[in-house]
């Protein structure tokens, strides 16, 4: 917000406040109101983070921390005097040692994690290979350390230990890897991040040749982390573990096979395969994630999504662990949700409103067929509403109907012409119906409002690639991953694009990268069968 | 371009030379000055034009947060179709008085925004205020609408892309109403910040809680002036769900304290509600109501 210099009456009060802080910690001595001197000196900093001055508001921080030190918000000054380093002012050296004081004094806050990831990215960004690794290391091992609320995402343990694995690498000293990772696992990990340290200990510990220790990291995921997203990849390492510890593999295998089945939408033949688990094995894990499955499976090809709140309700009451499952838990927040909408929607079936936020609805859980049904009778109600349009072109896409998708798209398109999502699916209608020549403008349209973002690279790539334009396809994936190196699609549409360009070195290099970043995925089998094809020639 | 780019260094100087001169002054009266004045307003009656005004009056009435010749953003909460009695978006009432009273005060010009479409404010009578009060209403839809800030507080988020309308105001009003929402439990003024940015979705995708907690912390409101006087308890945001007659407009400078008391009021406990307890952990506002100065009056 623009800040005038007659404006001061909005902070009228934190100003106050500052001033009785300072007045309170300069040697006047004079005195004041402890309640305020927090949040006066915190507005203070924020007033001036707003008035476009980074400076000022680091030593509205500063002096926030000189007198406060202890205080419950020092943590949150000191985190921010980094960032504020860090981003503003492009102070790499000064916002390590910011992002440090945080890690150091304040280790248990919920921002200590977070402070020693950005400052391995800083030390990253200078090539301090090993304090950068050591850094992210620290990351992971403070991870655990703040309150439940503040616990990490997979998307963050992954990232910040695919970060440790970078840099060690780049130091060119793997054991490293292999101590971060033990350190990690032996503090309070929540159990999907633990899952993905093991197995990527269990790897390093196979390329260093200690395969009996390797195999003990994956035996561990398939015993104690059916739910983890690497579980799959473990099962994989099977005739490793055999040769050093005895299973009984069977239902971890029909567990595997469930992932094929959800992987492949095939959501009929889940719960037989659930049920033989429940009967074959006494895993805690393995039978709780086994009796999640069935759940899903059934509720995705029965629709009772009530009975599926309660259903789901009761088995995550039964777990011991509240992070085991967070997938589960946000599959609860969506049945809620749905039957909510469902209810909703029942009780006002001439409401527009609420017939198309239930087509919404059926949309992102893959309901097309529902979706579709549901947004026909809103876009009949409100024939102008574009964004019902727009749901229903998704709904008619996805139920392999291009034709009245374009339509509902291009309804849609004419009153938000810049509406970039709307683009991208136009282009992707296109090419359902098998017309790249006439998705690839739209495509560059996408890139050309979002010329930043990599996914409409990865679009545009996968528009020239259809229309037979390899080297331009290949321009565009390159691009993608120049934006963000972890984009996983565009890494493995790489290694296609260079297999069918016939450019062996960087095909396999490129699947190679994929199968790192991406140990298991829809692509991964793929990328593993083309690499192995690669690899023999 | 970064979060205060566009702001003239000379108008920044003059704003810290004000800044300056506050100071002094609240040296020379000391405390008495704040202590003055509630922290948070709470105003009862039928009229839900009245209630708002007079809870802004006990803070010090719109003077203290308009000067002439400023640029005024609102953010109402203006989703759904339905009558303002249904609780879904702000009272028209409400906002119509607000946007008259910021023009009464000299305001050059009061822009009505938020990232939501256009068809439901027509409807729903947000629009015909706005036009019958002299306002400007914005349905912001495209990225250029939008400009970068740095999120300095934020552990998930590093940058917002933000309402050009709200960063070039003069004065910020968030004016949400109070709601039960499937997502984050409820929606008051914390939560109706998601529409001055432009991506939502992250915050769905990440943790949404923790995401609001951090906006707060950044985007800070002049005013907020906190529609009570019908309140969805539940089926939110969309609705149609059980009502309650609030009666009552919650006015105050701090979200935190805002939205905390207004949970306490409607829907339980606020530590419950995990972006309250995070925005307070991120220092954005007061949760403890024994630190507050509160005022509650019949309008």
């Amino acid at each position: 917000m623009n800040v005038r210099a007659r404006r001061f009456h909005g902070i009228l009060g934190a100003a106050i406040a500052v001033t009785v802080c300072l007045r309170v910690a300069s040697p006047t001595g004079a005195q004041t109101d402890p309640a305020t001197l927090p949040l006066g000196l915190l507005d203070q900093a924020a007033a001036y983070e707003r008035a476009g001055n980074p400076r000022a508001a680091i030593e509205a921080y500063a002096s926030f921390l000189d007198h406060q030190p202890n205080d419950r918000l020092a943590p949150v000054a000191a985190y921010a005097t980094a960032n504020l380093r860090c981003q503003a002012l492009r102070d790499t050296i000064g916002a390590i040692r910011a992002y440090d004081r945080v890690v150091r004094q304040y280790p248990t806050s919920d921002l200590a994690a977070e402070a020693a990831r950005r400052k391995a990215e800083c030390l990253q960004g200078r090539k301090q290979w090993v304090d950068a690794g050591e850094a992210y290391a620290q990351a992971l091992t403070l991870a655990g350390q703040g309150s439940a609320a503040a616990a990490p995402s997979t998307d963050w343990i992954n990232e910040v230990s695919l970060g440790v694995a970078d840099c060690f690498y780049q130091s060119g000293d793997p054991r490293r890897v292999i101590e971060a990772y033990e350190d990690a696992l032996e503090g309070p990990m929540a159990p999907q991040p633990a899952a993905t340290a093991l197995y990527r200990l269990g790897d390093a510990y196979e390329k260093i040749g200690e395969p009996e220790r390797a195999a003990i990291c994956y035996a561990r995921i398939v015993e104690d982390y059916p739910f983890a997203g690497v579980f799959d990849a473990a099962v994989g390492k099977r005739e490793l573990i055999r040769g050093h510890r005895a299973l009984e593999w069977t239902p971890y295998l029909i567990y595997a096979r469930t992932s094929g089945d959800f992987a492949r939408r095939d959501f009929a033949a889940v719960p037989a395969r659930c049920d033989s688990i429940l009967a074959l094995s006494q895993n805690a894990p393995l039978r709780a994630c086994a009796a999640y499955r069935k759940i899903v499976a059934e509720t995705q090809t029965g629709g009772d999504f009530t009975g599926a709140r309660q259903r789901l309700s009761a088995l995550l009451d039964s777990l011991p662990d509240p992070r085991t499952m967070p997938n589960a838990r946000q599959q609860l927040e969506r049945y809620e949700t749905m039957a909510e909408a469902e209810q909703r929607a029942a009780e006002n079936p001439n409401d527009a409103g609420s017939q198309t936020a239930l087509g919404g609805l059926y949309l992102q859980l893959g309901l097309v067929t529902r979706a579709a049904e549901v947004l026909e009778r809103a876009v009949a109600l409100a024939p102008d509403d574009a964004e019902t349009r727009l749901y229903y072109g998704y709904a008619c896409n996805a139920t392999g109907r291009p034709e009245p998708a374009m339509a509902a798209f291009q309804f849609y398109l004419e009153r938000n012409p810049s509406d970039t999502n709307a683009i991208n699916q136009i282009g992707y209608a296109l090419l359902q119906q098998g017309d790249a020549a006439r998705a690839i403008p739209y495509f560059r349209r996408l890139v050309e409002l979002t010329p930043d973002d990599p996914n409409a690279h990865d679009s545009l790539g996968e528009g020239l690639l259809n229309a037979g334009q390899l080297p331009e396809a290949a321009a565009e994936y390159e691009r993608a991953l120049e934006l963000d190196p972890t984009f996983a699609n565009s890494r493995f549409m790489l290694g296609e694009v260079y297999r069918r360009l016939d450019d062996a070195p960087k095909a396999i290099a490129a699947y190679r990268r994929f199968l790192e970043q991406t140990p298991e995925g829809p692509q991964t089998d793929a990328a593993r069968a083309a690499l192995e094809q690669l690899e023999a020639r | 371009m970064r979060f205060g780019d566009r702001i003239p260094r000379r108008d920044f100087l003059k704003w810290s030379a004000a800044l300056g001169a506050q100071a002094a002054l609240a040296a020379t009266v000391g405390a008495k000055v704040g202590k003055s004045r509630p922290d948070l307003a709470v105003a009862r009656g039928d009229s839900p034009a009245r209630n708002g005004l007079a809870a802004v009056e006990a803070l010090g009435g719109f003077s203290r947060f308009v000067k002439e010749g400023d640029v005024v953003a609102i953010k109402p909460n203006p989703i759904g179709r339905s009558q303002p009695e249904g609780a879904i978006h702000t009272h028209p009432e409400l906002l119509e008085a607000v946007i008259r009273e910021c023009r009464r005060v000299g305001a050059r010009e009061v822009i009505v925004f938020s990232n939501d479409e256009r068809p439901p404010m027509l409807i729903n009578g947000t629009a015909a205020a706005v036009e019958r009060a002299g306002g400007t209403l914005l349905s912001l839809s495209k990225p250029e609408e939008f400009r970068e800030i740095l999120v300095p507080r934020g552990r998930i988020l590093r940058t917002q892309q933000v309402a050009a309308a709200l960063l070039d105001a003069d004065v910020f009003i968030n004016m949400p109403i109070a709601k039960h929402h499937a997502g984050s439990t409820v929606t008051l003024s914390m939560k109706n910040l998601m529409g001055v940015n432009w991506d939502r979705i992250q915050f769905h995708r990440t943790d949404l809680h923790q995401c609001i907690a951090e906006l707060t912390a950044t985007v800070r409101p002049d005013l907020i002036i906190l529609d009570a006087n019908h309140v969805l308890l539940t089926n939110g945001p969309m609705g149609p769900g059980e009502v309650l007659a609030g009666k009552r407009v919650i006015a105050g400078t701090d979200p935190v304290a805002v939205d905390a008391f207004a949970t306490k009021a409607f829907f339980g406990e606020p530590g419950r509600i995990r972006h309250i307890q995070a925005a307070y952990d991120l220092g954005a506002g007061e949760i403890d109501f024994d630190r507050l100065r509160i005022r509650e009056f019949e309008a």
